[in-house]
């Protein structure tokens, strides 16, 4: 019989674009205010990826530093899980890219789509791989340069979505630190946030604001719910709340819904806006380097997004 | 609940969900006019949804942008419940 064991986040890291955009700069190139703009998302700024910071590069920066956080040895990585929504060349996955700039020639490595809950679901899939015994460390990232995709003639996808790169390693522990995770979605609702086309046949990203809304803060309440009693935890429990960084009015809708008080939630949207796949571990790093945290704080992880699909997962923080 | 009681009690949330809110609200109010913009106007219909024990769906969302749409759609869904 294969031997199990448990998993926790031994690194977590970032690698954030040098360019941020302001809301002024933003204003300029479309129809709205700046005021309009954090009235309803909260954002300040967002990072748009120059031509360097392709997602290959974004993700190994950020790969590289959460190795060297968690001392894991690369003979040891046996599994690079990226979850991205954003690549311009469909085949092939960029994993195998990074796992290679990484020297990680022997893990597998594969790319994940699941949009905004892309990195949730990742760290299931890593987690579940270091508790079965298939590899001794999992690399997981979340990569996006969303700023391909978004265009200035629909403000309410451009003014919110950014770039960048996340990446924990889960390793194999003694004690538990990451929990089962929760999953799900509601695919009937597929098109209030999709990549849609131009009357030139550009594809951008297209998103019914207020429908996604509407999902997001109706029934995510009930996936934290299940994530921490899938932890064998309850929400008074919860130290640290890290959501998909969708806007500031889904996270403060979601906080006061779930009863966590305002210091507990992290948001990193205001700098970083939301980036899909990355928003969950650029978060969580950005808590991380705030020295707020001690190890073994239990963080809830929720990401939601286009899908409609939804993942979650209590975690200890490293 | 008759078509007062339901005014009532969306006048109520309304002002829960903005606090410095003047002037009355009536059948005729139109949401974005009391300054509700979109979200918070989902706010609304989810608040709805709790008390009057009713689910709007999404294709509805968009439509209901008056007092007396709310309240029209709360009595048929509490006729057809």
């Amino acid at each position: 019989m294969p031997q199990h064991y448990e998993s926790r986040i031994s690194g977590v890291a970032a690698y954030r674009p040098a360019r941020l955009i302001s809301n002024t700069e933003i204003s300029a190139r479309t129809t709205v205010a700046p005021e309009w703009i954090v009235e309803r998302t909260g954002i300040q700024t967002r990072a748009h990826a120059g031509p360097e910071e392709d997602l290959v590069t974004m993700a190994v920066e950020a790969g590289q530093k959460a190795i060297a956080m968690a001392s894991a040895e690369p003979g040891d990585i046996g599994l690079v899980v990226l979850a991205t929504a954003t690549r311009r060349q469909r085949i092939p996955g960029i994993a195998p890219q990074v796992a290679s700039r990484l020297g990680l020639s022997t893990a597998g490595a594969f790319d994940l789509n699941a949009v905004c809950a892309g990195f949730t679901y990742a760290v299931a899939m890593g987690s579940n791989a270091v508790r079965s015994g298939e590899t001794q460390h999992a690399l997981v990232i979340g990569a996006e340069r969303v700023s391909d995709w978004i265009t200035p003639d629909d403000p309410d996808t451009f003014v919110i979505f950014g770039d960048g790169a996340g990446a924990v390693v889960v390793s194999r522990s003694a004690e538990w630190g990451v929990g089962p995770s929760i999953w799900g979605n509601d695919g009937d609702r597929h098109a209030v946030l999709a990549m849609t086309e131009d009357e030139s046949g550009s594809e951008y990203v297209g998103m019914n604001g207020p429908l996604v809304y509407k999902w997001s803060t109706s029934a995510m309440p009930d996936a934290a719910q299940r994530a921490c009693v899938a932890a064998g935890v309850t929400l008074a429990d919860i130290q640290w709340f890290v959501p998909h960084q969708a806007n500031c009015r889904i996270i403060d809708t979601l906080a006061h819904r779930l009863g966590l008080r305002e210091d507990q939630v992290v948001r990193d949207v205001v700098e970083a806006g939301n980036t899909s796949a990355a928003s969950v571990p650029l978060a969580l790093s950005r808590l991380y380097e705030s020295g707020r945290t001690s190890p073994g704080d239990l963080v809830l992880l929720l990401g939601f997004g286009a899908g409609l699909t939804y993942a979650g997962q209590v975690v200890r923080m490293p | 609940m008759n078509n007062d009681q339901i005014l009532g009690e969306i006048a109520r949330q309304i002002r829960i969900l903005m606090p410095g809110l003047q002037g009355q609200i009536r059948m005729e109010t139109v949401f974005e006019e009391l300054g509700m913009d979109s979200l918070t106007r989902v706010d609304l219909l989810s608040a709805a949804e709790m008390s009057f024990g009713i689910e709007v769906p999404d294709d509805e969302v968009g439509s209901l942008v008056r007092v007396q749409d709310l309240v029209d759609f709360v009595m048929y869904s509490q006729a057809a419940a």
